[in-house]
């Protein structure tokens, strides 16, 4: 689905759990979201790589120059304990959200 | 993050933005480059890849700077970005740049330079290390309770007297009034003075090169101090001065040393240049008086010093009897007298400051405010766009620091220059600059800047910063503006118009009262004829005219040899009416109560005194033959004290005196009223004319003299009869009578030119405001003028509209300020004269001043409104 809007507090949770596999560069992350989502959900480079520095500046990731696969530098994001730590919180704060508002949808 | 680990990214950051922005493009990049490749894998051709895929990453730069704000990159990069930004913004606008800077260079600047005169003048305190405790030692007589008369000078065996007195004074130093004299070359003059030896130890100046003088040197006049002006006025600043020698017209002295530039004592205009050595011996046709200087010993103040004063007057006078009484008293060495007398005028001069400041920043925090609320619609629309607030702060805050900082250098310039100016432009009149020299005072100079930086800052970013943190939403829906918010803006602007309007009303008033004051003390008549008056004082030396008869037949001879000067119409001898000397006149009967009588001043009065000088009696007679000396004591008394003393009978045959000291005089006739000094005073001193015939003393007196052609011509040739018979004479003073009134008035000229100065900026600060506003309002307005206008609204309907955003703002204004000015105005009520604070012509004068700059400063946007096209203006909506 095209044009559905992501909060950003939802996109910062699935960079995490991305990362949570393996360190990646921006590229590979946004690859990732799309393929896990079946190509529904498409992240904006100019929403990834904002989201990516925020996520950097509160210390939930870290990056580092490296090698990509073709040879080329790429910046490397890496999962902080921090960054853990907070996925799990807000996996589980996103899991009853989602529980909750299925109740209500469901109610005639 | 630790706050810590936060602060130190922060710095790093902040120094390696650069390349912080070079990695994040080159991340970037990266991801455009495997974009390319994952296309190119699908099946594009490397350019459509390529172009896809810059489509898709939509606009990098956006993308760019989202993610350099997310990252706080570089603060030095940002900021170089915000001010390039910045002052492109404001070259669009030069006018509105132009303004702010102005009224800063208003503000701070002119308000600076003015303050520094004044302090220069008023504030700042001698410029001497020891100043506190440099005093000047006077003689009183006193007898009775009240009455009292103090004399400043005294003999050298009194000096010698006092300088025993080690527990008063550890240092005390005689020096003579400092006289002008010419160098050799005949044209440049040089104002000299005699000093004790020991004056500049005791000052706690020391010669920039060379050296004082010795003690041995007192009665060696080939030796000379000069200035550091002289020794590069005369000298060329001669790095061999000590080899030379100062070449006047009758002496010529080695230069022994050179003082740095400063103050320079014994204060005088134009200020002394040239120090000669004060010997223990009298010069011939010196008179036996030298001034005093002394300087407490260390922990003593005046007040703490009196009883020991007293102590040690006390027994001077035992050793030293068959002497009338005295006591003596401790007197400043601050020849501005008006500081003691005027504390008020501080105020006045710290208020003034204070008003034009504020009235300026208030112009620019009204500029500031229009215009980032007519930028409000962009904001909006950024934000919508997504820009950060913190960004658009940023973005304001570095447009209003360009301004402000350029503002500020421009202040600074012109306070600098302006304080240059005044300095060398103002005559150095009168002792005001003898003193200090015109400097910029850094205090004022920086509290200003303070001020005006964080009005400007605060101005320029917080309406913006509120204004941005809005929904964006709201602000677009509107045509642009919100009616709440241009009402509160209306009545900031409102208030600040008020403000400043009062402050205009109360420096006019101010400045209107100080005008008339000095204009009606000039305007004075005299009370009799100055034209051509011509005045040379003369004092004889103590040698050979010991005697009194000596001493009066050598007048009598005198006034006879000027008699016979070509051009004289007449003269005669006496003090003219604006001598310095007072007693306090009171009738006889009532010396018990002293606040019956009041300051007289006691003038001689030679043969035909009054003939020559045009006092008209009114009751009475003249001196006379029959007035000798040792015969009855008689004199003449102004109307006046007449009509005080006497109100319901005639003051002839009824007796006064001056000072308890005398006996009591009987007064024989009734003069007109004459104008006795020209200082501001709310009454003029009573005049009490004396017989020069019974003059008992009669060193000194001056010689009036009435040409027929200006009185400058016929000086020279007076002098030169004095002269010739008695070359030892000196004549202190030689000019027109009315230069004698001129010296007091320096003061209160002064006075009134710099409250106008300030209160014409006040009044052209308001104007400004006033102006800026009403366009303003206009420009807002201008639909609803057109639909007026099209509605066939005349142009008188229109004005009204226009007046109606003024006229509230402005009332309040006007009545705030006559509020405080009816409670300000006894700052200033001891300097008037003859003037009552609440003077209705003034205050007329004033209304008419302000009513033309406003009417001026509404002209302009009344004229536009009037023209608007209602099409146009339709169309624009």
């Amino acid at each position: 689905m095209a044009g559905t809007e992501l909060l950003q507090g939802t996109l910062d949770m699935m960079v995490l759990k991305t990362l949570a596999l393996e360190p990646l560069h921006g590229y590979a992350i946004a690859r990732r979201i799309r393929q896990a989502s079946s190509d529904v959900l498409v992240v904006e480079e100019g929403s990834l790589y904002p989201a990516l520095y925020r996520l950097e500046e509160r210390g939930l990731v870290v990056a580092e120059w490296g090698v990509s696969e073709h040879n080329r530098r790429a910046k490397y994001y890496r999962l902080t304990r921090a960054g853990r730590k907070q996925l799990e919180a807000a996996t589980d704060n996103w899991t009853k959200l989602a529980v909750a508002v299925s109740k209500v949808m469901q109610t005639t | 993050m630790s706050w810590l680990t936060r602060l130190r990214r922060y710095v790093r950051d902040a120094l390696r933005g650069h390349r912080l922005a070079n990695e994040i493009d080159e991340e970037l990049q990266f991801h455009i480059d495997a974009l390319v490749d994952e296309l190119t894998a699908r099946g594009f051709s490397p350019d459509e890849a390529r172009r896809a895929a810059r489509h898709r990453f939509g606009r990098i730069d956006r993308v760019r700077d989202e993610a350099r704000d997310a990252k706080g990159v570089g603060i030095v990069d940002g900021l170089r970005q915000d001010v390039r930004s910045g002052v492109r913004r404001l070259q669009s606008e030069p006018g509105f740049a132009a303004a702010v800077i102005l009224f800063f260079g208003i503000g701070i600047g002119i308000n600076t330079a003015m303050f520094s005169l004044v302090d220069a003048t008023l504030l700042k305190p001698l410029p001497f290390p020891y100043a506190e405790r440099l005093v000047d030692i006077l003689e009183v007589q006193r007898k009775g309770t009240a009455e009292e008369t103090s004399y400043s000078g005294m003999s050298r065996t009194r000096l010698d007297d006092w300088r025993v007195q080690r527990q008063i004074f550890d240092a005390i130093e005689p020096y003579k009034k400092a006289r002008r004299l010419t160098l050799v070359d005949g044209q440049t003059s040089v104002s000299a003075a005699r000093v004790g030896p020991e004056l500049f130890p005791l000052l706690g100046l020391t010669p920039a090169i060379g050296r004082g003088f010795l003690p041995g040197e007192g009665d060696d006049h080939d030796v000379v101090v000069i200035s550091d002006g002289l020794w590069k006025r005369a000298f060329g600043s001669d790095p061999r001065i000590l080899d030379r020698r100062l070449q006047l017209k009758d002496v010529s002295a080695a230069v022994v040393g050179v003082m740095p530039p400063g103050p320079a004592f014994p204060f005088a205009d134009p200020p002394v240049e040239a120090w000669f050595p004060l010997g223990a011996v009298p010069d011939p046709g010196d008179s036996p008086f030298v001034g005093v200087v002394a300087r407490l010993r260390p922990g003593l103040t005046p007040a703490s010093a009196q009883p020991l004063l007293d102590e040690a007057a006390t027994r001077i006078q035992k050793a030293r009897p068959n002497r009338t009484p005295w006591g003596a008293e401790l007197d400043t060495i601050d020849p501005r007298w008006w500081r003691a007398a005027n504390n008020s005028m501080v105020l006045v001069a710290f208020g003034a400051v204070a008003f034009v400041l504020l009235s300026a920043c208030a112009n620019v925090a009204n500029l500031l405010l229009a215009r980032t609320s007519n930028r409000e619609r962009e904001f909006a629309v950024r934000r919508a766009l997504g820009a950060g607030r913190i960004r658009l702060a940023r973005q304001l805050l570095a447009e209003s620091s360009l301004l402000a900082l350029a503002g500020c250098a421009f202040a600074m310039c012109a306070a600098l220059w302006l304080v240059r100016v005044i300095g060398s432009v103002l005559p150095p009149g009168a002792v005001l600059l003898s003193v200090h020299q015109m400097q910029v005072d850094w205090r004022v100079l920086a509290f200003a800047l303070g001020v005006s930086l964080i009005v400007a800052l605060a101005s320029g970013v917080l309406p913006a910063v509120r204004g941005a943190g809005q929904a964006a939403p709201t602000l677009l829906t509107t045509t642009g503006r919100t009616m709440t918010r241009t009402r509160e803006h209306r009545r900031t602007r409102d208030a600040f118009i008020a403000v400043q309007v009062a402050f205009a009303v109360v420096l006019l008033i101010g400045s209107g009262l100080l005008v008339t004051s000095f204009v009606r003390m000039v305007g004075l008549e005299p009370g009799y004829d100055v034209r051509n008056l011509l005045a040379v004082s003369v004092t004889l030396p103590e040698k050979d005219y010991s005697d009194l008869p000596r001493r009066q037949a050598f007048y009598d001879q005198l006034l006879e040899t000027v008699r016979g000067v070509p051009g004289i119409e007449a003269a005669t001898t006496g003090y003219p009416p604006a001598s310095e000397g007072a007693g306090h006149l009171v009738p006889e009967g009532q010396e018990q109560h002293p606040e019956s009588g009041g300051p007289a001043a006691i003038l001689r009065a030679g043969p035909d005194y009054f003939r020559v000088l045009g006092i008209r009696l009114i009751e009475g007679r003249e001196f006379s033959i029959s007035d000798r000396a040792g015969g009855a004591p008689v004199c003449i008394i102004d109307e006046q004290a007449a009509r005080r003393f006497w109100p319901a009978q005639t003051a002839l045959g009824q007796r006064v005196r001056y000072s308890p000291l005398v006996p009591w005089i009987t007064v024989v006739g009734v003069a007109r009223n004459v104008k006795t000094s020209g200082a501001a005073r709310a009454i003029d001193k009573f005049a009490v004319y004396l017989p020069q015939s019974q003059d008992t003393q009669l060193w000194a007196t001056s010689l009036l003299v009435r040409s027929g052609r200006d009185a400058r011509d016929v000086a020279a040739a007076v002098r030169a009869r004095v002269r010739a018979l008695e070359p030892r004479a000196t004549m202190p003073f030689s000019g027109p009578v009315e230069e004698l009134y001129a010296r007091a008035w320096v003061v209160p000229r002064f006075g009134a030119l710099i409250m106008s100065g300030f209160a014409a900026l006040a009044l052209l600060t308001a104007a400004a405001g006033l102006y800026a506003m009403l366009r303003y309002a206009v420009t807002q307005r201008t639909a609803e003028i057109g639909v007026r206008m099209a509605l066939g609204a005349r142009p008188a309907a229109l004005i009204r509209l226009v007046f109606a955003d003024a006229i509230r703002p402005v009332t309040v204004g006007v009545v705030g300020g006559l509020g405080i000015a009816a409670w300000l105005v006894r700052f200033v009520e001891a300097s008037l004269y003859h003037v009552s604070p609440y003077d209705p012509l003034t205050l007329l004068v004033v209304a008419t001043v302000f009513a033309a700059v406003a009417a001026a400063a509404v002209y302009g946007p009344v004229r536009r409104a009037i023209r608007i096209d209602p099409i146009v203006a339709l169309r624009a909506e």
